[in-house]
Formats: C-alpha cells, structure tokens, sequence
C-alpha cells in the first residue's frame, strides 16, 4: 500500500439523509463524522447532492487534520427489506472527497442485503400515494 | 464550545498510532495503521485488505482478506488470517441468466487441526440439470475435503487464495458439465486448535 495514513470513507446514503463517518483502517475508531442536519437547516435537504458535497468537504478537512491522506470507499445503501441502491448524496459525496484533497482508493459496496428477510413495509398492495 | 474543542483536542493526543502487521504466511509485510489510547484495545480488530494491495498483483483485487490482531508488541501490531472473501461485485458480473451457479458449503479440518469453513462456488456454460448439479456439488465436496484434511492452515490458505484449490474443482467437474468459472467465494476459519490458541502458528508448507 502507498505511503501515508489511510482510513475508511463509510458513506450511508438513503433519499432522507446522507452520513459520512470515516474510521481508520479497521473501523474501529471513528476520525471524523458528519450527517446532513449538521450541514443544512431544512429537513428536506438533508439528502440532496449539494449538501453531500458540503458534507464531505467538511469531513475531510477534519481527517485531514488527523493526518489521514486517503480513503477507502465502503457505499451503504439502506438495503434489508428497503432500496438497494444508494440514494442521491452517495456520487457527490465520493466526488467532493476527492476534490477535497483525499487520495480515493478502493470503491466498495456495502449494502447489506438479507438471504432472505422480513417483508417489506406497505402492505399487500405495495405503497399506493 | 471552544472549550469543548480543546478538551477534544487534547484526548486525541494521547492516541497514538500502531501500525498493523499482517500474518507470517502473507510476509509479515505493513497492511495499515490504526489508532488507539490504549494498546489492549487493539486486540480484536479486524482489518481487510485486498491481495493485490499485498502483492502488488492489480488482477487479484476482487480477493478481501481478513487479519485479526492478536499480539501488540511496541508501536506494531501483529495479525492473524481469519478468512477472505471475494468482493460482491466479482461475484456478481459472474452470475448471468441461463446458467447455473452451484454453491456448496464444506466445514474442513487441517492437518494442524484449525476447523475452517470454505465456500466454493462453481459457475456452467449452460444451464446445467438438477442431477448434474447434484453431482458437482459432492464432487467440489470431495475435493475440498480431500485437500483439505491433507494441509495444514498455511498451505490451505495458499491454495484457497492463489487459485489452486478452485483450479482442482474446475478439473474434476468439468467432465460432468462445462464450467465458465470456479471460485472459492469465501473462507471463514470457525475454530482454532486450543494449544495455538495463544501462539502464533509454526512456519510450515510454502511462504507466501
């Protein structure tokens, strides 16, 4: 592995809220972390792309500050019984971070999916809006 | 709340950085730092890295690894192997329509008696019938545990992650159906013999 400190970007991104925690190598210990709602007033916002890339400028400049030069990427959708795919803060995100000065390694994927869970929430006849 | 940011300030100096050492059959070589107030905390952890990251191999990405700590000795970290995985999305462009894909799930033990579980996965040309997937199924079986209980840990491993177990189960199953691809999807190391339990295990079989 090249030089430097490395750490885990866990990004958590669903289409209500976008979280960024980055840990070092092991998970074990969390350098930085921040959510939408530390970034923006409106609940409504908390997920949209422009946030995320705040989001991320901000942590980075804290594990910057801790001597991390680069990130792992581990992507986490909602997943169980809920969407797969991760929500709309997850690009901008992975972007800003790089703009931000922080080498990007590995991108990796860590939606938990179930071999076989629980029944998805909205009943019989699926959600109906 | 400037308070606040000093006193966070000041605990963060008192961790201290170690850096983490991989297991003896991948080379002992640095696999990542971690940080801690405490080096009793470090006993435990888990850290992943991939096999191309190791040996500096770009065609073996899709290979996670594993290594828990188990001994902290100065400012290093010293590891052991606790299983690999492939990454999903590997496994994943692997699966296409009209094929089969035959999982099977064989518990092993080596010849130095660590209980390991190995996942191997077998992918067809074709689709293939319920007989005939019936029949690779027992056949990756068989040759899982006849390797198996013929290694010890060290060269189990070697041969799960450098290719040669799967190359094994490709040879022997193709006769019953063509196969597009075998791979041992994961491997998990379920129980330790009680007496290695404390020290590392012995040098033995071909070092990485």
């Amino acid at each position: 592995m090249s030089e430097g400190k490395w750490g885990i970007a866990h990004i958590f991104s669903s289409f209500n809220n976008t979280l960024i925690t980055i840990t070092d190598l092991t998970g074990a210990e969390t350098l930085a972390k921040v959510s939408g709602g530390m970034v923006v007033k409106a609940a409504r916002d908390e997920s949209s792309p422009y946030t995320a890339m705040q989001m991320a400028m901000q942590v980075a400049e804290q594990a910057k500050a801790k001597g991390i030069v680069g990130v792992h990427v581990k992507v986490r959708a909602p997943g169980g019984n809920r969407q797969r795919s991760p929500g709309p803060g997850a690009q901008a995100s992975i972007r800003a971070l790089a703009r931000a000065g922080l080498r990007i390694g590995r991108i990796e994927d860590a939606t938990p999916i179930p071999h076989d869970g629980t029944k998805p929430s909205g009943g019989k006849r699926g959600r109906r809006v | 709340m400037a308070r606040r940011s000093q006193r966070k300030s000041e605990r963060a100096k008192v961790k201290q950085w170690f850096k983490v050492i991989g297991p003896e059959m991948f080379g002992r070589s640095p696999v990542g730092e971690t940080i801690a107030n405490d080096p009793s905390k470090l006993v435990g952890r888990i850290i992943e890295t991939t096999l191309g990251d190791l040996t500096n191999n770009f065609s073996k990405q899709n290979t996670k690894l594993r290594f828990k700590v188990d001994k902290v000795a100065g400012d290093s970290a010293y590891t052991k192997f606790v299983g690999h995985e492939m990454t999903t999305d590997y496994i994943r462009s692997l699966v296409k329509r009209r094929t089969s894909r035959i999982d099977s799930i064989v518990d092993v033990v080596t010849t130095d008696g660590y209980q390991v579980r190995v996942k191997p996965s077998c992918f067809t040309v074709k689709r293939a019938r319920a007989n005939q997937v019936k029949t690779i199924r027992d056949l990756a079986r068989q040759v899982v545990l006849e390797r198996g209980s013929t290694l010890d840990l060290n060269g189990l491993i070697q041969e799960v992650v450098l290719g040669k177990l799967s190359l094994d189960i490709y040879k022997e199953a193709k006769a019953i159906y063509p196969l597009r691809r075998v791979e041992v999807r994961k491997t998990q190391i379920m129980a330790e013999p009680a007496s290695a339990a404390s020290g590392p295990v012995a040098p033995s079989g071909p070092a990485a």
